[in-house]
């Protein structure tokens, strides 16, 4: 992979989940970088994180912060992306957001590399990274799809505490503790206690009763594989894992998928490990897919109850493929295709 | 955490809300209070437990708590640590008896009585013989770790020995932290949970990178941080503990007030080294 030049790179929320993915795939992939900012809140500037064997401080992000950077990497929630977008552009950079705020504006790509690179080049300035269960199964169905149109999809997500970051993941473990102790546990950042329980995702629900992360997956899915009629049904749940979401999901075609096809398809694809020992019954577990780079996929069988269906299981890190990982490899996408240049429009945001 | 100090030598509450809500956004997940850190041995009851209660309120929520609630008598320990118990804080942290050098089955007795005494509440042993003066052995420690509510050892023997063999007595769940900075990712390589840290009051960031790269397989990505960081950890142990520490926050602006006797200032020579230090590693 050859890159043209050195960038000077902005992480917005260095201290979060994310953002500390984010250094660390810097690092590890060797994107080319002239300078690296680290930006997150007033709380946490004059503290330091490592690159490279090397401290960086953290600066509180302010108007001055996007001078003479390249690319922002944002992963600070949706109302700081929309309080610094309109600023980074307008300072030249370009802003890959990891967060909700933009994903469905049609004027702002929403890219998995492995399905809709081409998207990319159409930014003016920012692009959207997709919902980490939308990646998961972008990249899991997608090479499906491009050998026969996928029809329907039916997803039941398994989804981990981590998702909600690392403050979650101690909840859980701290329930867990007190429950294995015969005490009540404490929910404080979820509604309900998490450790040996279960409960559907507890963001928003619309008027048909759907919430924001089921909406995100059918929207999303639909905007990144360019078909507005695909017919997408959610449930998103919470599970007791720590890290990594699982899903199961159920994909309906013209006509019949053969099985085996559709596992050598998957054996080949970009970003996928096929995960299927039926004589072990082994097949993609969460704490398998943590710290993987790729979407673990097994269990593909003949739906029982439909000619042309298929059933697939998988799982991924989310905080990884899910999120930092997608995002470094749009960048990368957009270094090799020299696109990381000022935008020449300025998009239209409002705060 | 360090306690901080007005300028008259009173506990200056104020500033210890700020630093624990400080610490607690930046790295740390639990606070140990009226640890060594915090000068314990200088403080008095009455300022221990006001402070467990500010900083209980400062981090509400975004951080634990853990009472440094020892003593070299056990009817001393069992009384700070029912106190603790009563404020509902997360934890106890229990020094082997310093000074009076209790045989192995004192130690036992000691910590069985505590522990018995507050069922309840968690409890982390803490094994220090630069300054107690006495070794817990492993077995000891395996012996305690059968009791339910004695669940982790700070471990400050600087002996990778003797904390392979802890890992060997005792059961997974029994966890096993670094009571040096410098140790704690040798710990972390023999199964070791985390660090009861010092360099935490500056670097807490970078201390979770550094551990959470290792739990995730980025051995190198530690390894680097570790190094980095080595220097400033040496600095903050040049001197008893935590004259170095405070000095070194005092360095970034905060106002903690100098150690109580008879613990003395930091020396010029200490405040140049942990200029130098803190420069290059852009803490300053």
């Amino acid at each position: 992979m050859t890159l043209v030049h050195p960038y000077r790179v902005a992480i917005l929320g260095a201290t979060g989940a994310v953002g500390t993915e984010l250094l660390t795939l810097l690092e590890q992939r060797d994107f080319p970088i002239a300078d690296l900012k680290l930006l997150a809140s007033a709380r946490s500037a004059g503290q330091t994180l490592s690159f490279k064997g090397e401290p960086l401080p953290i600066e509180a992000v302010d108007a001055k912060s996007f001078k003479n950077v390249d690319l922002v990497l944002a992963s600070a929630g949706a109302s700081v992306s929309k309080a610094w977008v309109a600023t980074a552009i307008a300072s030249g950079a370009v802003f890959i957001d990891n967060s909700s705020a933009f994903r469905m504006d049609p004027t702002v790509p929403l890219v998995v590399p492995e399905v809709n690179p081409q998207a990319a080049a159409a930014h003016r300035g920012l692009l959207a990274n997709p919902n980490c269960t939308t990646i998961l199964l972008a990249v899991a169905v997608y090479p499906l799809h491009q050998v026969q149109p996928i029809r329907r999809i039916v997803a039941a997500t398994y989804q981990s505490a981590s998702g909600a970051g690392a403050r979650a993941m101690e909840e859980v473990k701290t329930q867990a503790q007190a429950i294995l102790q015969g005490q009540e546990p404490i929910a404080e950042l979820f509604p309900y206690p998490l450790a040996f329980n279960l409960f559907p995702h507890n963001s928003k629900l619309n008027e048909q009763g759907y919430c924001e992360e089921e909406m995100k997956m059918v929207n999303e899915t639909r905007k990144i594989f360019g078909t507005p009629n695909l017919r997408v049904t959610v449930t998103c749940v919470r599970v007791p894992v720590l890290r990594a979401h699982s899903e199961a999901i159920n994909l309906e075609f013209d006509q019949p998928f053969d099985v085996t096809q559709a596992r050598n398809i998957l054996s080949k694809a970009p970003g996928v490990l096929l995960v299927e020992d039926w004589q072990a019954n082994y097949f993609p577990m969460p704490i398998d897919a943590s710290g993987k780079d790729e979407v673990l996929v097994g269990r593909i069988r003949q739906d029982l109850s439909h000619p042309s269906g298929l059933e697939l299981w998988l799982c991924g890190d989310q905080i990884r493929k899910g999120a930092a990982l997608n995002a470094v490899q749009i960048a990368e996408l957009l270094a090799q295709q020299n696109l990381i240049q000022p935008s020449i429009a300025l998009a239209n945001h409002s705060r | 955490m360090v306690t901080p100090f007005k300028d008259d030598g009173s506990v200056d509450f104020a500033i210890a809300a700020k630093l624990a809500s400080h610490l607690a956004a930046n790295g740390t997940d639990t606070l140990v209070v009226c640890g060594t850190t915090g000068e314990a041995p200088t403080l008095t009851w009455e300022e221990e437990y006001e402070l467990f209660q500010v900083v209980q309120q400062a981090v509400a929520g975004k951080a634990k708590l853990i009472a440094g609630a020892g003593s070299n008598s056990t009817q001393e320990a069992i009384a700070a640590t029912r106190k603790a118990a009563k404020l509902g804080l997360d934890g106890s942290l229990q020094v082997v008896p310093y000074y009076n050098k209790p045989p192995q089955e004192g130690l036992y007795q000691h910590f069985k009585a505590i522990a018995e005494a507050e069922p309840d509440l968690p409890m982390m042993l803490y094994n220090i013989p630069g300054r107690t003066g006495q070794n817990m052995q492993p077995e000891t420690i395996s012996r305690l770790a059968a009791i339910a509510n004695i669940v982790a050892v700070k471990e400050s023997t600087g002996n990778l020995d003797q904390a392979s063999e802890i890992q060997r007595l005792t059961p997974p769940e029994f966890a096993l932290y670094s009571g040096d900075d410098s140790m704690t990712l040798p710990l972390l390589a023999i199964g070791g949970r985390g660090v009861v840290s010092v360099a935490s009051h500056l670097v807490g960031l970078q201390l979770q990178q550094m551990i959470q790269a290792f739990e995730a397989g980025q051995h190198q990505v530690a390894t680097k941080i570790h190094l980095e960081l080595f220097p400033l950890f040496k600095a903050l142990f040049v001197t008893a503990n935590p004259i170095p520490v405070k000095a070194a926050l005092k360095l970034q602006g905060w106002q903690v007030g100098s150690t109580r006797l008879p613990l003395a200032d930091a020396s010029t020579d200490l405040t140049a080294t942990l200029t130098s230090v803190m420069s290059r590693l852009a803490l300053l």
